[in-house]
């Protein structure tokens, strides 16, 4: 919980009980506990404000209170007379700013004061003391230190700051710092992904045993048989029409085991079409693929498993835009690569092919390596009969026709080859998420005035690496549980963005910078280190001798009563964002704070004894009734 | 804030008050008007929402006016051609208007599509023919209507992606056909030669939406890209899928196909058109004549438009439409 500031400043009696019951009244809406209480007072008003104490006393529902009251001593009293619940022995503990724009004080017995630089503070509620017991970890300190170490619980406050950041703006303006990093517009298009295109991703082959393979190896083998031959024929003085009949045979089976080849590919392209390539092959066409002698193998396809974004991690999509985001390509990059890939991709449907058959192998090669009517020359090289038969262009027909079915497989019928549409949702997915980053990062902008942009940046370094890895999140996502549409993709991915975020900047809230939100995996949340230069100052308040110079909150008048020989609580206080930095710091470990944008030592200076007085009522503030003494 | 609104439902007779909830907030709908969200009590717990369109406040309220009657006089005539077969769904709908008070305005529905302009790039396959489909379908609407768009571009046309439709929005710049040509302020891109400011000429026809009808197509195509030069239609497939007829859609408006030429001739696939009634002439007459009495009641003495009754009196003949003889 945090702490609850009841401002009773300037408020008559019953305006200030009003206040207290609006806080403390559980019929009208007042909590049921409140753990700290933070109460700001003016001194001259804190006895007509008797019954709001007792009040909150009765009410026993508040676990920690602490008061700072503001303002001299009323009329000419020398003593500070406090409501019985406040000091003493028993009461909470008060700090007491006899003057809120203070002086400039080292703490001896002499009363020489210098003037405090700078304006004061316009408004309590925006004074830095006020700011700091409003962090609960410095609440709490505060409060422990005054009950255990503060004679009679009252005290004067005095600072030392160093200038420090806001931790939640710091980090903020960090995230928009990553987040321009990862979304900026990139130097320009790559080109396609390789490890995506069909050729890479498809998996297509012949098998061993298929009539594709059958076709194309008895092609070849009648090759063989035909080129032995023709050695043999050329050894014996280069007489080849002594053997014509015998080649010629071999030559008219390779045509024929060609045209089976050619008629089998020209009627897979045909019925195995899918019009414009849009929808999916029918069982009938998957068979038809099979049969033919084709197969997939299972590469780039994840194996199904109880985690769907485990799955998806494993797909060729995941890791090639993984590979680009992760190896520092901005998202609009990755995505427009994405988009030249789909364009690569896109299925047209496998008639689109047919027209190939005729280039790859030509009616009128079939028409020669079968006619009966070609003769062999009477003499020649091996190498020129072969040509004149048409082996070489019928071996070359058959391996441009296993090529192209190979090639057709891979872009229009494999189910591992990379679809269109899977890209599609992909760069939708990227693109929501640059949209929803793109209005945290315009959000955080309004934000970050008062934190040093030396440190956003560094600290938006150390982010980097975590930004990316919930870029890869969303994509897996979208890849586990595919959107029905690209725009659907777009909102999923836009939403999943903001819900992530959301999580992170809270988790920072409660455990600080380092925090690792779920989505985070390695040390990638733990690079953030800080520069030395960067904490020396803050080093160097932090070691501030209680005694030195500081910012006491009291007027030069009320230094008389500062009990400078009894010992002095300090609290040296820093944000978590410098934790690391800092390292090992000398002395009580100081209050690490999640929020506040200070750092330094609070130092309790007590006050002479018998100057604060507690009491119901004015009649027992006489001397003789309380346990105080007489200013000197 | 809890208010009483007054207006004519598109779907039936006379003035009714309807007790509604009106959002403070207003966002621009269009040229010169204004838009807000209302919830008409209809016994629901949340209300019937509608986005309400309202002429703009200060100097350019006159320019409100018109394009909020532009609005409205689209919206009735869609309403009535489509007549029982029901709003078309390629259309934001209108809901009713009140046009006769100091203070006119217009309910359409909402539209729960984005702008191509934001979606168009993420567009799977299926969803392109279910674009092209709608678009062109849309555009027979209009034609069926007599109404030309005149502002069709990525941002008034809409993409929703959970039924799959295209839905033209903002018809704040539209006309009848045969009404005077006025000048198109805007992107090159999407505003045709015959209606920039500086080439404007001829008169509102039917294939004058058809030329950003195109490039539109191009533009979800190509998933968000302007067409550059006429090479890119074959090079992206669709001058192939239109058997060559798109490229003509880039030339004068006299010699454009239309959408159905685009249907039956480029694609070469049937369509369902809605049919224009016989009594258009009579229709249109009676409609305007009534409209120019209650505008008059409201705005007193406001002209009226140029060529406002051309079309009904005497309808465009072929080859009309190029007074200075100027073509693209």
């Amino acid at each position: 919980m945090s702490v609850v500031v009841l401002s009773l400043s300037g408020l008559p009696a019953a305006g200030a009980e009003q206040a207290a019951i609006a806080l403390l009244d559980i019929d009208s809406g007042g909590p049921d506990r409140i753990e700290r209480l933070l109460v700001i007072d003016d001194t001259t008003l804190l006895a007509e404000h008797l019954d709001v104490y007792e009040q909150i006393d009765n009410a026993h529902r508040v676990d920690k209170l602490l008061c700072v009251t503001v303002g001299s001593r009323p009329g000419a009293g020398r003593k500070l007379e406090l409501p019985g619940n406040l000091g003493g022995v028993q009461g909470s503990p008060v700090l007491w700013v006899g003057r809120p724009a203070g002086v400039d004080w080292k703490m001896t017995k002499s009363l020489v004061a210098n003037r405090h630089p700078g304006p004061p503070p316009a408004t309590l509620d925006k004074h830095p003391l006020i700011e700091l017991l409003s962090v609960t970890e410095m609440f709490d300190r505060v409060h422990q230190a005054c009950m255990d170490g503060v004679p009679d619980r009252v005290a004067s406050p005095g600072l030392w700051l160093a200038g420090e950041d806001n931790e939640a703006a710091t980090f903020a303006g960090a995230l928009a710092v990553a987040i321009r990093r990862v979304c900026d517009p990139g130097p320009g298009l790559e080109g396609p992904f390789a490890e995506l295109m069909p050729e890479r991703a498809g998996g297509a082959r012949l098998t061993e045993t298929g009539p594709l393979t059958r076709y194309l190896g008895r092609v070849r083998e009648q090759d063989r048989e035909a080129s032995r031959l023709l050695d043999r024929l050329t050894g014996l003085g280069g007489l080849l029409r002594r053997g014509e009949r015998e080649v010629r045979v071999h030559v008219t089976k390779a045509g024929e085991a060609l045209a089976d080849l050619r008629h089998l590919a020209d009627q897979l392209l045909r019925d195995a079409d899918v019009a414009g390539g849009v929808g999916d092959l029918t069982a009938n066409q998957r068979s038809l693929i099979r049969n033919a002698g084709l197969d997939f193998g299972s590469e780039g396809s994840p194996r199904p498993g109880p985690d769907p974004a485990a799955g998806a991690e494993q797909s060729r999509v995941y890791r090639a835009v993984a590979g680009a985001i992760h190896g520092g390509d901005p998202i609009p990059p990755v995505g427009e690569r994405l988009m030249a890939t789909e364009r690569v991709v896109g299925r047209q449907g496998s008639a689109a092919y047919r027209q190939e058959l005729d280039v790859r192998c030509p009616p009128a090669l079939l028409a020669v390596l079968t006619s009966d009517e070609q003769k062999l020359p009477r003499r020649g090289s091996r190498a020129e009969a072969r040509h004149e038969l048409g082996l070489d262009s019928a071996v070359a027909a058959a391996g441009g026709l296993a090529d192209l079915i190979v090639t057709v497989a891979n872009r229009e019928w494999s189910p591992a080859a990379v679809t269109s549409d899977k890209l599609v949702r992909v760069k939708a997915a990227l693109g929501g998420t640059s949209r929803a980053l793109a209005g945290f990062a315009s959000e955080a902008a309004g934000g970050q005035g008062s934190t040093r942009a030396a440190r956003r940046a560094r600290l938006g370094e150390s982010l980097v690496p975590v930004l990316r890895q919930l870029v890869m999140h969303i994509v897996a996502a979208e890849l586990a549980s595919p959107s029905a549409s690209g725009p659907e993709a777009l909102r999923v991915a836009k939403d999943r963005t903001t819900v992530m975020l959301t999580e992170w900047t809270g988790l920072v809230q409660d455990q600080g910078v380092t925090a690792q939100p779920s989505f985070a995996s390695g040390s990638g949340g733990d690079a953030w280190q800080g520069i030395e230069d960067d904490v020396a100052g803050i080093r160097d308040a932090l070691l501030r001798p209680v005694s030195d110079e500081m910012w006491q909150l009291c007027a030069p008048t009320d230094l008389m009563t500062l009990d400078v020989d009894a010992p002095t609580a300090s609290i040296r206080f820093a944000s978590r964002l410098t934790k690391k930095t800092l390292g090992s710091i000398p002395g009580d470990e100081p209050v690490w704070t999640s929020a506040g944008s200070f750092a330094g030592v609070l130092r309790l200076v007590p006050l002479r004894a018998g100057i604060a007085v507690s009491t119901w009522s004015e009649a027992e503030a006489e001397p003789e009734s309380s346990s105080t003494a007489l200013e000197p | 804030m809890a208010d009483v609104l007054r207006f004519r439902r598109v779907d039936g007779g006379d003035h009714d008050e309807f007790p509604a909830r009106m959002d403070d907030v207003e966002f621009p709908v269009g040229e010169f008007l204004m838009g807000r969200t209302v919830r008409l009590d209809d016994g629901t717990q949340d209300g019937l929402q509608l986005i309400q369109h309202r002429p703009v406040s200060g100097d350019r309220r006159q320019q409100g006016y018109l394009r909020l009657d532009n609005e409205i006089l689209a919206g009735r005539r869609l309403h009535e051609v489509a007549g029982g077969a029901g709003y078309p769904t390629e259309v934001v709908r209108l809901y009713g208007d009140e046009s006769t008070s100091a203070d006119p305005f217009a309910l359409f529905e909402p539209d729960p599509g984005d702008p191509l302009r934001d979606v168009a790039e993420y567009l799977l396959n299926d969803a392109f023919d279910q674009f092209l489909v709608g678009l062109l379908t849309g555009l027979s609407w209009l034609a069926g209507a007599g109404i030309a768009h005149r502002t069709l571009s990525p941002d008034t046309v809409h993409w929703d992606s959970d039924n799959g439709k295209v839905r033209f929005t903002d018809f704040s710049r539209s006309a009848p056909f045969g009404g005077a040509r006025t000048p198109i302020a805007g992107s090159w891109s999407w505003v045709a030669r015959e209606s920039r400011p500086e080439t404007c000429y001829g008169l509102v026809g039917p294939t004058d939406d058809i030329w950003a009808a195109a490039r539109l197509i191009y533009f979800v195509r190509s998933r968000g890209k302007d067409l550059g030069d006429l090479g890119k239609l074959a090079e992206s497939g669709l001058s192939q899928m239109f058997n060559g007829l798109l490229e003509k859609v880039f030339t004068a408006p006299e010699e454009r196909p239309t959408a159905r030429d685009l249907v039956e001739y480029g694609l070469r696939r049937p369509h369902i058109l809605p049919s224009l009634p016989d009594d258009r002439g009579k229709w249109l007459i009676e409609g305007r004549a009534s409209f120019l009495k209650a505008r008059e009641r409201a705005h007193p003495g406001v002209p009226v438009p140029p060529h406002f009754w051309d079309d009904v009196i005497r309808p465009p003949q072929p080859g009309e439409g190029d007074p200075q003889g100027g073509g693209r």
